[in-house]
């Protein structure tokens, strides 16, 4: 059995800073000789280590890239909210200039509806300047060249896409008004996300959903519920539907339909939540962690080409914006 | 005797950080992004061996939010970024332990605190230990002996006295090894 050493407690001391010059010299010699302190310094380098051990520490990648997308999402947001605050503090001139303005308004308002026979919602023509419209519930952006409409109807938010693509992000709370975008040959559901749909001659031809999920009506296709990372696509439909296309692989999805009951689909060319432990899947994750890991070597030009080929394989990937930014920005 | 550790060098100089959280306190978010990439996992560890993976993450995103919110207070001339974030998280981390204990005290009125305590999460005899300190002694011990900041390091993050330091970091490696010793 060791005898504890009457200068055990400089161990700590000097782990922690506190000796210093002749007195840390001192102890340094004493350390080289004394079994028990070093008996003492061992028990610390190895209470360190068993901490850096400690399982739930470990970290994977996605877990990260996920965490990093709500981090950026959740400051966006909380800067948002302050610029809107900020907005209100404007003088009181300002805001009775305002209030001016908002009864001269309604005053237009209440008189061309006297006269109009039927009211008619306002169609919509983005342009490259115009700023997102942002209301309560609902934030929009519309792509250049975008045409839709809007309007609201008791419990029900309604927007027709006439052409081009639409990104909405919805947050609503419990018993929240519906949101709904109808387009051409169809319309699409949204159960609390951030999606875009993309329309052209009069066709539905992409629906992407960021978060949450959204349900899908297109005409000649079954109802489809997509989820996170899913999308909908008209041209890989129509490729897998060719005689010539893997039938096994058209009809192996399931999606579920309004309350959730699955049902198999012919031609789910859409990605949906349900697939995503797909083979197809795992290779899109495995071509986004091979990005990564070339961005963190530093071997940016190979990262960049690795992004190309990413975007090439996977238009429709869930980490498809990442990708063109790595291949824009690096 | 114990060199600091440097677990996750940064990836870039001291200087970019600064640039960043510059730029993050002018309002360009993605600024932040660059932060975050070099910051995150290890913050992230950090937080999962003080409160459990399962709350690790808001953990994180709180500091970072907090971050953005309080990027202009940075002083590059003072502390490495590396230290002011894991300062926040630090202080994060004993906010949280108090609203829980507070949390967990009404809850065993009820006897529900079997199943949603963090004693719940631990996967293992060190991690048991590791919870079974407070949340201060917890969090010195792992910014010290994890993390490989020094002793006035942590003050500074923490804003108490060095000596507070010494003393919380002494009681933290002495439970642990009464707990050792208990379970071997």
């Amino acid at each position: 059995m060791t005898i504890p050493c009457s200068r055990s407690w400089e161990v700590e001391a000097a782990r922690d800073g506190r000796l210093t010059g002749v007195a840390s010299e001192s102890f340094g010699a004493h350390l080289s000789v004394c079994h028990s302190c070093k008996q003492v310094v061992d028990g610390l380098d190895s209470l360190a280590r068993d901490l850096r051990t400690v399982d739930s520490a470990n970290v994977d990648e996605l877990s990260l890239r996920r965490l990093r997308s709500r981090v950026l999402e959740a400051v966006d947001a909380e800067q948002t909210g302050r610029v809107r605050i900020r907005a209100g503090r404007r003088g009181l001139r300002s805001r009775y200039a305002a209030l001016a303005l908002a009864a001269a308004g309604m005053g237009l308002v209440v008189f061309f509806s006297s006269r109009a026979p039927q009211q008619v919602a306002p169609t919509f023509v983005a342009s490259q300047s115009a700023p997102p419209i942002v209301e309560t519930r609902v934030e929009v952006s519309a792509a250049e060249g975008a045409r839709f409409t809007r309007t609201i109807d008791g419990d029900e938010e309604r927007f027709a896409l006439l052409e081009g693509t639409l990104r909405l992000r919805v947050v609503r709370a419990a018993g929240g008004r519906r949101v709904l975008v109808t387009v051409p040959d169809g319309e699409i559901e949204d159960v609390g996300t951030v999606f875009d749909v993309a329309v052209r001659d009069g066709h539905t031809e992409r629906v992407a959903v960021d978060e949450g999920r959204v349900l899908v009506r297109i005409a000649g296709t079954a109802p489809m519920t997509i989820g996170a990372g899913g999308s909908w696509d008209r041209v890989m439909v129509a490729e897998l539907q060719t005689p010539n296309a893997d039938a096994g692989a058209a009809t192996s999805a399931a999606v579920s339909v309004g309350g959730g009951a699955a049902a198999p689909v012919r031609a789910p060319s859409h990605q949906s939540s349900a697939a995503s432990a797909s083979p197809l899947a795992d290779r899109e994750d495995a071509a986004y962690l091979d990005v990564l890991r070339l961005l963190q070597a530093g071997r940016e030009d190979e990262a960049r080409a690795a992004a190309n080929t990413y975007l090439r394989e996977f238009p429709a990937g869930f980490r498809r914006k990442e990708m063109t930014r790595i291949v824009r920005d690096h | 005797m114990r060199q600091p550790l440097k677990l996750v060098p940064p990836m870039k100089p001291a200087m970019d950080d600064a640039d960043a959280l510059a730029r993050v306190a002018r309002g360009d978010v993605g600024a932040l992004g660059e932060v975050y990439d070099r910051h995150a996992r290890s913050l992230l560890s950090f937080a999962a061996r003080a409160v459990g993976r399962h709350h690790a993450e808001d953990i994180v995103q709180s500091t970072f939010v907090c971050a953005a919110k309080v990027a202009s207070t940075y002083d590059a001339r003072g502390a490495s970024a590396r230290s002011w974030l894991f300062g926040i998280a630090a202080r994060l981390v004993q906010q949280r332990r108090r609203s829980f204990a507070r949390l967990a005290r009404a809850l065993l009125r009820f006897d529900l605190a079997a199943s949603s305590s963090p004693e719940g999460e631990a996967r293992n005899d060190l991690q048991k230990g590791l919870l079974r300190l407070s949340e201060a002694k917890r969090v010195v011990l792992l910014l010290a002996e994890v993390e490989g900041f020094t002793c006035e390091e942590i003050a500074t993050m923490l804003e108490i006295p060095v000596g507070t330091v010494w003393t919380r970091l002494h009681h933290a490696r002495r439970e642990m090894r009464v707990f050792y010793e208990e379970t071997r």
